[in-house]
């Protein structure tokens, strides 16, 4: 089956990395995003990255750019079905090409 | 120390004037600011703290910049950076350099340092032991756990941290995690195994 007989597009061109959340479930939290910076969004991706430890040379480049052109925040969370919406506000789709594209606004 | 020098064995990889540093020795990895990382990669062992501060006030237009640079040996220090003590003589604090010397918030000195993953940690963290303690609120329990209790047991891995505040300006911090050695938990005060 291809995806064409689903009604969907295939891609051609890696899609660029639009929102990096960093972020935790605690009972109760209130969702409070903050902005990381570049070097802070790659020490996040690189926390939950088991290759870092043995081939740092490969995966830091390769995060780097993942996080390159990202917006990337960071907040504890509370429940996943209020918190969905909130992040989904952060994204725009671009109509031309089905591109996610970062709105900068919170 | 006259001529600063970084440790060997460090991976750098630079991001908008940002640095992230892999140590491979202790597998730590770094985030610096622009200040830190500036200072960090004129630790060659033959720019002298002078010169460091001249090139900071030129990049950078840090005020105080000698100042600026004695804080970022000293945070550079705390985080394993450097190849020998930097004597805390001459060392401002955050707060004194804020106060006094009217320098912006950002521009001093940061360095956020994680210990790199092990595959233990990348699995689902299932909790086998908890510990409770009762810490100041100004801290996180998080906070807590990375600074006083994880350099105690290293391998273990935090998997929830919940807090709960019991006045007069403390938090009872409690704390559920996977401790690989199988053999109990081996915190004491509180400490409680599952099984």
């Amino acid at each position: 089956m291809v995806v064409e007989s689903l009604g969907s597009q295939t891609g051609r061109q890696p899609l660029p990395v639009g929102l990096i959340v960093s972020t935790r479930y605690e009972a109760g939290s209130d969702w409070q995003p903050q902005p990381l910076t570049p070097a802070r969004a790659l020490l996040a991706l690189m926390d939950n990255t088991v290759a870092t430890r043995q081939r740092p040379e490969k995966t830091m480049p390769i995060l780097k750019q993942a996080v390159t052109g990202a917006a990337a925040i960071t907040s504890k969370r509370g429940e996943a079905r209020t918190i969905a919406p909130l992040l989904l506000k952060y994204l725009t789709v671009d109509p031309q090409g089905g591109h996610n594209g970062v709105s900068k606004e919170s | 120390m006259e001529y600063p020098k970084k440790v060997d064995n460090l991976y750098l990889e630079r991001l908008d004037g940002e640095l992230c540093v892999y140590d491979w020795e202790r597998k730590m990895v770094h985030a610096l600011n622009p200040t830190a990382a500036s200072v960090l990669e004129m630790c060659d062992g033959q720019t002298s703290v002078a010169q460091m501060a001249a090139r900071l006030e030129e990049e950078l237009n840090v005020p105080q910049a000698e100042n600026v640079v004695w804080l970022s040996l000293a945070e550079l220090e705390q985080a394993d950076l450097l190849a020998e003590k930097v004597g805390d003589s001459k060392t401002l604090s955050r707060r004194e350099m804020l106060k006094a010397m009217g320098v912006a918030v950002a521009l001093l000195p940061v360095v956020t340092s994680i210990v790199a993953p092990t595959p233990a940690q990348a699995q689902t963290c299932v909790p086998n032991c908890t510990y409770i303690d009762f810490i100041p609120t100004q801290i996180s329990c998080e906070e807590w756990w990375q600074n006083s209790i994880s350099p105690e047991i290293p391998e273990a891995v935090l998997c929830s941290a919940s807090s709960r505040d019991v006045g007069d300006g403390f938090q009872e911090c409690t704390f559920e995690y996977f401790d690989p050695e199988g053999e109990g938990c081996r915190m004491e005060n509180g400490a409680e195994n599952f099984d």
